[in-house]
């Protein structure tokens, strides 16, 4: 992908955040924090960390860069998880029962 | 430092150290595409031999609870890399947790053969692709080791590791970054729900 197209994504994830789901998105962050600290183990010293905070102000007097950081990818986590949590869907009765009736069977 | 940025250092330290601006880049498009991506694979043999979270094998074994028959089967990993870690010293027995794998289009077959009808077939297969069902973990085809495949969060067996180290087994695949990451989220949203409702304390007076 082309870096436009990149900063073109960015862009659109910043008016978002910019937008009332801001408190969702903190919210969603910390739920994200929550479920990955249970699978690691913390590594590492804050301080060597080099992590640049893309300014989402409102005024959108500051450049935005144009490189990928560990942001968006914090960013890109929070969102799928946003979106698992949203779009859930259960099978259906019957196309469960069909699944656990045959498990054993299915199995590869 | 602000909440929401000393909560994103927080973060910070569960990201991986070690990408350069290029796999960053990679692993950013690859979550964005979500839930169309494609690349769940990560193509290469450097952890073959390894045993980590989110591998596929095969030559588990799987115990029915109602008969007490076992089956030998493909399954995903879902134990942590860390506690099956080969090279780790142990001085009790350790189990690999594993969820058996289901073909995809064997499910279909039997859901038509129920009398199913296509729209709700496709409506299904839909779903399951797109990650929505959450007690399920969808797997693409990956060639040559894998036809399209599904786990059941909601089916997890238990295989002594040293029974599974000694026995003949094969590596299938092993998940990429952004798969894995969506299976860690998938697995916490299914397992963990820190908003159950219910109050597990005293009611205040």
């Amino acid at each position: 992908m082309s870096d436009a197209t990149i900063l073109d994504a960015k862009n659109e994830e910043h008016e978002a955040v910019e937008t009332t789901g801001s408190v969702w998105v903190r919210a969603t962050t910390l739920s994200v924090a929550l479920s990955l600290a249970q699978h690691f183990a913390p590594i590492g010293d804050l301080t060597s960390s080099d992590i640049r905070m893309v300014q989402t102000d409102g005024t959108m007097t500051q450049a935005i860069s144009a490189e990928i950081t560990e942001l968006d990818i914090i960013r890109q986590i929070n969102r799928v998880f946003d979106d698992l949590l949203r779009n859930q869907v259960d099978l259906d009765i019957e196309s469960k029962r069909v699944l656990y009736v045959n498990r054993w069977a299915l199995y590869s | 430092m602000s909440n929401e940025s000393d909560i994103f250092e927080q973060i910070k330290l569960y990201l991986p150290k070690y990408l350069t601006p290029t796999q960053t880049e990679d692993l950013y498009e690859e979550l964005k595409k979500f839930p169309d991506f494609t690349t769940y694979y990560w193509d290469s043999d450097e952890f073959r031999e390894q045993l980590l979270q989110g591998d596929g094998w095969r030559g588990f074994v799987v115990i029915d609870f109602g008969t007490g028959d076992r089956k030998s089967v493909s399954g995903m990993i879902v134990s942590n890399s860390c506690d099956i870690a080969m090279e780790n010293a142990r001085y009790y027995p350790v189990n690999i947790l594993f969820a058996p794998l289901i073909k995809l289009e064997g499910y279909l077959d039997r859901l038509r053969e129920a009398g199913r009808t296509n729209t709700q077939i496709e409506s299904v297969a839909g779903n399951i692709r797109k990650q929505r069902c959450t007690n399920i973990f969808y797997l693409p085809g990956c060639p040559g080791s894998l036809q399209e495949s599904m786990i059941l969060l909601d089916d997890i067996h238990a295989h002594p590791l040293q029974d599974f180290l000694g026995r003949e087994r094969l590596s299938l695949f092993t998940l990429s970054q952004p798969a894995f990451y969506i299976f860690l989220l998938k697995l916490s949203i299914h397992l963990c729900r820190f908003r159950e409702d219910v109050r597990r304390f005293s009611q205040a007076v």
